[in-house]
């Protein structure tokens, strides 16, 4: 009789307890213990019986199960299965290889039905493992639904003496990799083979079959040029909830670290871009004879490093014909982010068709499509969940459009319930510090049926505008910087963009609409502040004068005037800020004073609205930097300390758990320690500081998903960092940028788009860089630079299009090769060469960067003439002196 | 098909590590080579057959330790690991040999459907003999709390003392004793009383 596993649970302790006790004290024990609880206590005390019961139990095995060991099988040599042999009707001809699972042979079937060859995969004849009976059925099932010319089809499956086997087609060729060496194919003829690779699994993913371990051995080609995939054995069903699947949990990875993805070494969710990765793998093999990661006599630890941690070498570093195309195509299909590679096989291969026809690759844009999916795919939402998803929505309406008569009610029903999802669950769980994953979780839900609603009535405007509204909380939840957020800014744009649109389309039908006019022109601002922080603040500025035309002959329209005032003050403020980033900083404090006009005007400073309230403080702080921008740190504290300050205090008050609050606390503090630094005082600045610090801390400590919160505590560590360079303290310096660019560098592996964190992670590590090189550290300097470069070049290899973050890169390369000049100054003459050699091609890279950057809206930090020069003086010092 | 250099004398130490990296192809290599080891020793034993001498799991365990893995290269995380595959094989086989013995003897070329495999593998449909029904109810036991049913592989089926046993699964010896008590104590009951 087994315990029920709860009441076992329960007993356990008591049962270690009383074992402890001596025998006379153990009655008295259960008395008191299980008080109340007879089944508890009669367990127990079976239980201690079973443990004092003296009969030998459990202490030597069986004699004849010892013996059993002397006649075990030997397991080597494919269970000793020679030729000629029969396994079921089939006839063994010669061992092809052996692996983990068991053997395969080529053979041949015996009746005389066929004479076909087979390969027979007969699973090893020992002890079977659970895991391995398991694994055996899987891939039975995987290759039966798969049926594909360039996959290996599966025959016949059944159980010999010897096992159970599986017969498979026999495939007759040579590893891609060789077959291309041999063929000596050219690059054009590799990528033409490596295309039929590229369908085959993009064949199975639309299966929903992942393979797991793709790598040249298991995609061979055969003598007239077909492309076979084997080994379909480890692919897991997507549909099977990984969770709760006990077989493809950590112990049960199969991976050949090689042509792994990084989420295999660290155990993630695995999925189909888990393929792309290693199919990336493959194609970088076979461009450059080389793998991604040469991980040959590495540790496991410092494998998952190098893999995880490291891109590949930039492929045209090994063969410079690749450079352009294939290294942007490369380095997309191997990102360490499943969610930056390519979304599939076929996209990949569609990128490759584009290379071989000339045309311009998607990896170079940022497309549409890639927000699309990146929307989709957000946070951990693996493949699996986005198609059940998509499932449910088919399958939903589906159902709606049959239940014909009763569909308006259920229509009805569900508009409630996403409404009260959205807005009333919602709002009510919005500002409490944590809430950030709950809310967006609500919101997905709500889209979901929101979603679904739109496709039974596209033409229905109440209901685009709810929509609408919808994406404006998802957007606000994802990326809004001025709002606890999960930093995708990325999705952010899209989820605003879809509002927008929406609300466009309605307000073309009815333009008179003044509710429509407003959501529109709220709708521009919100798209203009996550557009300025995506680093396009020209078009910030376009949206908002949109949005800031649109209210405005609203504002003092009827009962909403306070409303709209608060909004369009809001944008104006915004709209100053960017201008005095364009460097129109009178019209920009022009706008600020308005805004601040319009929402001080009912009645002082708000508090009882936190949001409006926060939205003033956040137009005190852009005329702080008006007056930073004019190096005017006087008004600036002045501002600070007696109105801004003040201000936030009383809001602090008036809502004591407000995250936002804490954040414009942190802010406040910081610029208070940063203007007092300015002005000379030292001393009382680390103080500031140190408070502003302590807030950040407490938003980490209330939420860690709440990205702003970390961001404010890199912050601190950088202000603190500054105050210690000024002090003269260069090793406490050093600590804070290492702690800051820590913090960042989390925030960037979390969201790598985010082009925002990416400037701030290669400006905290130029900042490191800079310290230690001043601190005559050149070796130190070097590797900061390198990881500066390393993070931006990630950026720049998804995102070229983003002149601020090139110019960035570009100013890192130049960063570098000053500091593999000042190594070169170090060493022994021949390392100086190979450093110079260095040097040079930094200046080389950084010098294209910054003369494709000329005439864009970027100002980087060198101009391209200087570089040239200071690349030639490298020449000039190498030439040997007298020639 | 299968990487070929599988097939080649496997270097145990190395291939501990890529297990310890999640190499599962790796644990099945591991098994089948500590599985020979294991068979290959026990015929040495009972070839010289002394009386009085019974062949203890421990012996063979430690025995194939020694034989199996570069005593060189070897840090304390793989004798470890080692001696927690060793007690999981030893398990696996004793059980394989208990079912095949109780199995009656199937047609050899009947195609059978391969559920019939699984079921043959996972022995449910076979007589219990003592190991069977121990494995079956660790099975049971794994399923509430699977650290009794390692602490029961490697002190049954491995033969180890209390202290490897701790050092095998990476807790203390105190927990092992606890815990090989509680194990012994709910295994009897489950095996004792008829369901």
């Amino acid at each position: 009789m087994d315990l029920d596993p709860d009441l076992w649970r329960r007993a356990r302790p008591l049962l270690d307890a009383a074992l402890d006790l001596p025998a006379d004290a153990r009655e008295a024990y259960l008395d008191q213990a299980c008080h109340g609880d007879p089944a508890l206590r009669g367990t127990v005390a079976a239980l201690v019986a079973a443990a004092e019961d003296e009969r030998p139990f459990l202490d030597s095995l069986p004699r004849d199960a010892v013996a059993d060991l002397a006649n075990l099988p030997a397991a080597a040599e494919g269970d000793g299965t020679e030729p000629g042999q029969k396994i079921g009707p089939y006839r063994i001809l010669r061992l092809l290889g052996a692996g983990g699972m068991g053997a395969v042979y080529l053979a041949r079937r015996d009746d005389g039905e066929f004479e076909q060859q087979v390969a027979l995969k007969l699973i090893r004849a020992g002890p079977l493992s659970h895991e391995t009976v398991a694994r055996f059925r899987r891939e039975r099932q995987i290759l039966a639904w798969l049926n594909h010319p360039t996959i290996a089809r599966l025959l016949d499956g059944g159980v010999s003496e010897a096992g159970p086997y599986l017969v498979m087609e026999y495939v007759e060729g040579q590893p891609i990799d060789q077959y291309c060496d041999r063929n000596r194919l050219g690059i054009a003829d590799r990528l033409r083979v490596f295309l039929s690779v590229c369908e085959a699994v993009d064949h199975a993913h639309k299966a929903l079959v992942i393979h797991r371990d793709l790598k040249p051995a298991n995609i061979l080609v055969t003598a007239a040029g077909e492309v076979k995939l084997l080994d379909f054995g480890i692919a897991r069903l997507l549909d099977a909830n990984p969770a709760a699947d006990p077989l493809t949990g950590a112990e049960h990875r199969l991976l050949t670290r090689e042509y792994a993805s990084p989420e295999q070494f660290r155990n993630g969710p695995l999925t189909t871009a888990t393929d792309g990765y290693a199919l990336g793998a493959v194609l970088y093999q076979l461009l450059t004879g080389r793998l991604p990661h040469d991980l040959r006599g590495l540790s496991a630890a410092a494998a998952e490093r190098a893999v995880c941690d490291t891109g590949p070498a930039r492929p045209s570093t090994i063969r410079r014909e690749l450079r352009g195309d294939l290294d942007t195509i490369l380095l997309r299909a191997l990102h360490h982010d499943p969610a930056r590679r390519y979304g599939s096989a076929a996209a990949l291969a569609d990128d490759l068709v584009r290379h071989l026809e000339r045309r311009p690759v998607s990896a170079r844009a940022d497309t549409l499509t890639y927000r699309v999916g990146r929307f989709v795919r957000r946070n951990a939402m693996s493949v699996a969940a986005a198609a059940a998803i998509l499932i449910l929505l088919v399958g939903g309406a589906l159902a709606t459009a049959y239940q014909g008569a009763r569909a308006q009610r259920r229509f009805d029903n569900v508009r409630t319930l996403a409404h009260a999802l959205l807005f009333d669950l919602h709002d009510a769980i919005r500002d409490l510090p944590g809430a950030t994953p709950a809310r967006e979780a609500l919101v997905s839900h709500a889209l979901d049926y929101l979603d679904q609603l739109r496709a039974d009535a596209p033409s229905d405007p109440a209901l685009q505008l709810e929509l609408a509204a919808a994406y404006d909380q998802i957007g606000e939840i994802q990326g809004n910087p001025h709002r606890a957020n999960l930093g995708d800014l990325a999705g952010a744009m899209t989820s605003y963009g879809t509002a927008l649109a929406l609300r466009e389309a309605v307000w073309r039908h009815d333009s008179t609409n003044a509710a429509v006019r407003h959501a529109l022109g709220v709708s521009y601002g919100h798209l203009a502040v996550v557009t300025s922080w995506s680093g396009r603040n020209d078009e910030a500025i376009r949206l908002s004068q949109r949005g800031i035309d649109l209210l405005t002959p609203l504002h003092d329209a009827g009962p909403g005037a306070a409303v709209i005032a608060g909004d369009l003050g809001r944008i104006e403020s915004e709209l100053g800020w960017w201008l005095i980033w364009a460097g129109q900083v009178e019209q920009g404090m022009a706008w600020l004073d308005r805004a601040v006009g319009r929402l001080t005007s009912r009645g002082g400073p708000p508090t009882d609205d936190a949001d409006a309230g926060i939205d003033l403080w956040r137009a005190y702080s852009y005329q702080v930097d008006g007056y930073r921008f004019t190096e005017r740190p006087g008004p600036a504290l002045a501002l600070l300390e007696t109105t801004a300050l003040p201000h936030l205090d009383r809001l602090a008050e008036r809502h004591p758990t407000h995250p936002a609050i804490w954040y414009s606390l942190h802010v406040c503090h910081d610029f208070i320690g940063a203007m007092l630094k300015a002005l000379g005082r030292l001393d009382e600045a680390r103080p500031a500081f140190l408070e502003s610090q302590r807030m950040a801390r407490r938003m980490v400590e209330a939420d860690s998903a709440n990205q702003k919160a970390f961001e404010g505590l890199a912050r601190s560590h950088g202000s603190l960092g500054d105050l210690a360079v000024a002090s003269g303290r260069l090793d406490a310096a050093i600590g804070e940028f290492e702690a800051g660019v820590e913090v960042f560098r989390k925030l960037f592996d979390r969201n790598p788009r985010n082009v925002e964190i990416a400037n701030m992670l290669g400006n905290a590590q130029r900042r490191v860089c800079e310290v230690l090189r001043d601190g005559r550290r050149p070796h130190q300097a070097l590797d900061w630079c390198l990881a500066s470069e390393q993070v931006l070049e990630r950026v720049v290899s998804a995102n070229t299009a983003n002149a601020v973050v090139r110019a960035n890169l570009g100013s890192a390369y130049v960063l570098t090769a000053r500091a593999y000049r000042a190594l070169a100054a170090t060493v022994d003459p021949a390392d100086a060469a190979r450093f110079r050699d260095f040097a040079r091609s930094r200046y080389g890279d950084g010098l294209q960067l910054l003369r494709e950057l000329e005439g864009t809206d970027a100002i980087p930090e060198f101009r391209p003439d200087s570089v040239a020069a200071e690349m030639a003086s490298l020449d000039l010092r190498d030439r040997p002196p007298g020639q | 098909m299968a990487d070929p250099a599988a097939a080649t004398g496997p270097n145990l130490t190395r291939l501990l590590r890529a297990w310890r990296a999640g190499s599962d192809g790796a644990l099945d290599q591991l098994i089948s080579a500590v599985y020979d080891e294991l068979g290959a020793i026990a015929r040495r034993h009972l070839g010289r057959e002394r009386p009085g001498h019974t062949l203890d799991t421990g012996a063979l365990v430690h025995e194939a330790y020694l034989n199996l893995i570069d005593q060189a290269a070897v840090d304390w995380q793989d004798r470890v690991h080692f001696f927690a595959i060793a007690s999981r094989t030893m398990r696996r086989v004793l059980v394989w040999h208990a079912r095949k013995r109780g199995t009656v003897k199937r047609d050899g070329g009947r195609p059978v459907s391969l559920d019939e495999v699984v079921a043959l593998a996972a022995g449910r449909d076979e007589p219990a003999i003592d190991l069977l029904a121990l494995d079956d109810a660790l099975q049971r036991l794994e399923a509430t709390d699977p650290r009794l049913c390692r602490v029961v592989e490697c002190r049954f089926f491995g033969g180890l003392g209390i202290d490897e046993t701790a050092e095998a699964l990476g807790i203390s010896p105190a927990t092992v004793k606890r815990d090989w008590q509680a194990a012994r104590a709910w295994l009897r009951l489950a095996l004792t009383d008829p369901a």
